[in-house]
């Protein structure tokens, strides 16, 4: 059912059609391990983005990215600096990316995907500020207070940079919510959520900013970690294509081993199949009223995303595989 | 390195050596029953600043069992208390934490790592005398004392009645239990002659400090966990007059002390705990003679503490060590007297958080000149110090009193302050800045005290106006270049105020009755913007409320004493949320039984039963719900009954 939702956010504001996933697998990092950017490359590379690091050789610390498949649920405090709350990473996956940052933390978008739309991104609590929220530490509080009606949050505010400038245009998202009149409601975020980003445009930078109803001083008390996984950015291709309406109709819906295409356009046009993480599965051309027989023998069963292009623009449409 | 202390060693062994050839020595005496070793006050006097003193009678009479209850109590400043069983540090006139010296028996033993000292951990009972001194002290102290100085004090005394006797023994037991599980006891015994002559204390303490509280006015009470606290501590003087020209004294202190540290009201559970370990010798060599007066000590400090927390997989350990050395001579002539010394500490620091054991050497020089004519008393004090081969500027020191008649009199200081980065501002990782200036600017005060004696009423009165100015406050914030929280000089900070109080002491059908009020008014702001963290100009240091004010009411009758006090501190703004003010009241009655020269368990006839004193007191007695620092719970009405029975 999560996939589902996630497979139609993804393609209810798809305008891309070539995406590549960031997952950190590419890493292959041990379980229980991390990287801190101690390498002193500034940083992380993963499908088409940059994940900014700043690491003090001086202090052993670091602020920014880190790379991590830890997977303690149970350990409060800055001990626990780089686990995710979920204990893995998204969908069942082994790496994911953990933010620390007093301000902002940056990820860049490089090669294909500059300047293009990115389609969402997988975000969950990590294990430190989840605890915190949940039973209070030395500096920070329980969310809802001593009588669980404090109006508590503790917000992600994702914006994007284009062109140097940091847009007013954002996407909130809330890794714990108190503020419901009904206690029973409340909730701190320990599963990994899809945050769909299309709605910001084309973007060259994300900036990532938390902030919490619990603020002292120092600025805020909530242990200002977060993280991520299977961030898919379109790549390469203009998001100026226009959506337009083809005549064609695709059956069985869903469908076992094959999809029927009938294509009842005088012009030629391209077909690509997309699964949920965006990775293309097939492709091929659709002759001017034609009937096509495509052969989903290979696919695993799930939700699938048929996309149909032409010079004019693009549709697309949703079928499942049983 | 090696070098220069190596040289600090000789010069203080030949210093030593010089002096010790000296002449005649006297014995100072001020009390009746007691024979004080010396008089080395000239040492730590500085003119024309407040101070208020507490001898080993008035501090067995005081509420408060440590030290951070008797300067909450009785002192008017403030005291940052997080607590029952957690860290208590002290305010004197708006300045911070690490801005007070604490001395015991001269020598500085606040951590240097943390720049602090946790007063809730010094026991009263280990003391025969405290001392506070407000306003600058760092001529005379050094690094730290800009907002004052507390002196501790095992100024070892001799009874008369041994001294005409040849040897004896004094001993003197303390038991006291209340609320929260809170058991002390104490054992003193006092054993010696003419020539040599020793104390020895030890001091247990616990508490389960399960008070209950709410954590919401709406909630019911709960009780505190994991707040639970034993302390032992052992002290051991000793005085060898060698020849009436020469002592030597020994000062030794023991403290264990193991504690949980309690949540706070806005987290679950803790499972945090704290064992600090420390061991403190002094050894002291006197001699006075005709030429002057010659004192040279030598120190150890030894510390170390370990703070674990199971839930959060933590454990963090930290060691230090301080070896102090300090010579000074004093010589008086007419209306003139000076003191000249120097003095070393040398420090040594581990700990995980640091990239290598580190280190300190500071040596400094420091004399003061008085003058006395008529009835003006003028001072001025010098301080030279070089910190790890680098010079800090001169401190500076001028004050006097002047007696206008007999009634009022009139004082005056005007100093320099300095506080120098602690080893954690500068050597911890993330965040340590080595870069760091020390902490300086200049501190004013002026005031008029005096009596009035009318039939058979005294009236005291006094009224004290300060100013200092503090430039590079070293405070912990974000940099924003980096990313991490860092030490660095950003803030300034102006602190005044005023200081009125006013006492009455009534003798009236063999009844003594005293009443006394005291007020301040303290204005410690901001003099520089900081974005984070978040400080306007001209606010209010976080947790220094801007009115503090006190009544004592003391009643006395033969055996009986009865005392009550009243304190309302003002509202005042912590780092999470404002603070409320509060009023609260603590009473305490006191019965003396006195059975002198009535010998008991047929011992030896130098062996007495002296006295019983039993007590009862109530802490909160209103019950008030108050904060000292928010989301940090404070205990209702609680008491305390106790028995002191003296022995001699």
């Amino acid at each position: 059912m999560k996939k589902l939702f996630t497979f139609l956010l993804i393609t209810s504001f798809c305008s891309l059609f070539a995406q590549t996933t960031a997952d950190f697998e590419n890493f292959d990092l041990p379980i229980d391990s991390f990287l801190n950017g101690s390498d002193g490359n500034g940083g992380f590379d993963a499908g088409n983005v940059f994940l900014n690091n700043n690491y003090n050789a001086g202090y052993d610390s670091w602020t920014g990215w880190s790379i991590s498949t830890t997977t303690d649920v149970t350990t409060a405090g800055f001990t626990n600096g780089f686990s995710s709350f979920v204990g893995a990473g998204a969908e069942g996956s082994q790496t994911y990316a953990t933010s620390f940052s007093f301000g902002p933390s940056i990820i860049k978008l490089t090669n294909d995907a500059m300047g293009e739309e990115v389609r969402g991104l997988y975000i969950s609590n990590a294990t430190y500020p989840a605890l915190s929220m949940i039973n209070g530490d030395p500096y920070a509080k329980k969310f809802g207070g001593p009588t669980g009606d404090d109006p508590d949050y503790f917000l992600l505010t994702i914006q994007k940079y284009l062109d140097g400038n940091l847009s007013d245009e954002k996407v909130e998202f809330y890794l714990a919510d108190y503020r419901f009149d009904d206690n029973s409601m409340d909730y701190i975020v320990d599963t990994w959520e899809w945050v769909d980003l299309t709605s910001l445009g084309q973007v060259d930078s994300l900036s990532f900013e938390l902030s919490s109803t619990d603020n002292g001083g120092f600025g805020m008390n909530t242990p200002a970690y977060f993280c991520i996984d299977n961030l898919i950015t379109g790549d390469g291709v203009s998001s100026t294509n226009n959506l337009i309406d083809f005549t064609y109709h695709v059956f069985p819906n869903p469908t076992a081993d094959f999809l029927n295409i009938d294509f009842n356009e005088n012009e030629a046009a391209d077909y690509k199949i997309f699964d949920y993480s965006g990775r293309m599965m097939a492709n091929g051309n659709l002759e001017a009223n034609s009937k096509n027989v495509i052969n989903l023998n290979q696919f695993e069963a799930g939700n699938y995303v048929l996309v149909i292009e032409s010079e004019e623009g693009y549709h697309r449409s949703i079928f499942t595989k049983m | 390195m090696f070098k220069k202390v190596f040289y600090l060693i000789l010069f203080y062994l030949i210093t030593s050596t010089v002096v010790v050839g000296q002449v005649s020595f006297a014995i100072d005496t001020f009390e009746i029953n007691e024979v004080t070793i010396t008089d080395k006050a000239f040492r730590g006097q500085m003119r024309g600043i407040s101070e208020q003193e507490w001898t080993k009678n008035k501090l067995e009479n005081n509420n408060g069992n440590n030290l951070s209850e008797l300067l909450n109590q009785k002192a008017g400043i403030f005291v940052k208390h997080y607590g029952p069983g957690t860290l208590s540090t002290v305010s004197i006139r708006g300045s911070s934490s690490s801005q007070t010296a604490i001395l015991w028996n001269g020598i500085p033993i606040a951590s240097p790592t943390l720049g602090l000292l946790d007063l809730s951990l010094i026991p009263l009972a280990g003391f025969e005398s405290v001392k506070l001194q407000k306003g600058s002290n760092n001529s005379l102290w050094g690094s730290g004392a800009i907002g004052g100085n507390v002196q501790l004090n095992n100024k070892l005394t001799s009874p008369i009645r041994y001294q005409d006797q040849g040897f004896g023994f004094n001993a003197e037991l303390n038991g006291t239990i209340g609320s929260f599980n809170q058991r002390n006891g104490s054992a003193i015994l006092g054993y010696g002659g003419q020539k040599l002559y020793a104390r020895t204390k030890v001091l247990i303490n616990s508490t389960e400090n399960n008070f209950p509280y709410q954590k919401d006015i709406s909630l019911p009470n709960i009780r505190l966990e994991n707040a639970e606290q034993i302390g032992i501590h052992f002290f051991q003087d000793v005085a060898w007059e060698v020849s009436k020209k020469h002592r030597i004294l020994l000062n030794y202190w023991y403290s264990s002390i193991d504690r949980n540290i309690p949540p706070t009201m806005v987290q679950n559970q803790s499972s945090a705990s704290q064992y600090d370990l420390s061991n403190k010798i002094m050894l002291t060599w006197e001699n006075e003679n005709s030429f002057g007066n010659f004192t040279s000590k030598i120190g150890l400090i030894d510390e170390y503490n370990d703070f674990r927390d199971e839930n959060i997989s933590l454990e963090s350990s930290n060691y230090f060590q301080n070896l102090f050395a300090e010579s000074n001579f004093t010589k008086e002539w007419k209306r003139h007297k000076f003191l000249v010394g120097l003095s070393a500490l040398r420090t040594k620091a581990s700990t995980a958080s640091y990239e290598i054991n580190n280190s300190e050497l500071k040596t400094a020089i420091f004399s003061t000149y008085n003058f006395k004519y008529k009835n003006l008393d003028l001072q001025a004090s010098l301080r030279a110090e070089l910190v790890n081969g680098e010079f800090i500027p001169l401190v500076p020191n001028l004050g006097f009193s002047w007696l206008m008649n007999d009634y009022l009199q009139l004082k005056g200081n005007v100093g320099r302050n300095y506080r120098l980065p602690t080893l954690n501002d500068r050597f911890w990782r993330p965040g340590g800045n080595q870069a760091l200036l020390p902490e300086s600017g200049w501190s004013q005060e002026l005031g008029l005290q005096g009596s009035l004696n009318a039939d058979n009423v005294v009236y005291e009165y006094a009224i004290t106006g300060f100013n200092r100015n503090v430039d590079n406050w070293i405070l912990w914030a974000l940099d924003q270049d980096i990313g991490f929280f860092s030490a660095r000089n950003i803030a300034k900070v102006w602190s005044r105020g005023l200081e009125p109080r006013f006492g009455a002491t009534i003798e009236q059908w063999n009844q003594h009755f005293k009443i006394q009020f005291q007020y301040d008014l303290i204005l410690s702001t901001n003099e520089k913007a900081i974005i984070l963290p978040k400080i306007d100009v001209g606010s209010q240091l976080w947790y220094t409320p801007r009115h503090q004010g006190s009544i004592f009411f003391d009643w006395s009758y033969k055996n009986m004493g009865l005392n009550y006090s009243h304190y309302f501190t003002s509202s005042s703004q912590g780092i999470n949320d404002s603070i409320d003010g509060y009023n609260i009241g603590n009473i305490r009655f006191n019965y003396e039984f006195v059975r002198e020269e009535k010998p008991i368990l047929n011992m030896d006839s130098k062996f007495k039963f002296q006295s019983i004193n039993l007590f009862i007191q109530f802490n909160n007695l209103w019950n008030k719900r108050y904060f000292i620092i928010e989301r940090r719970p404070l205990p209702g009405v609680n008491g305390q009954v106790g028995a002191r029975l003296k022995l001699f």
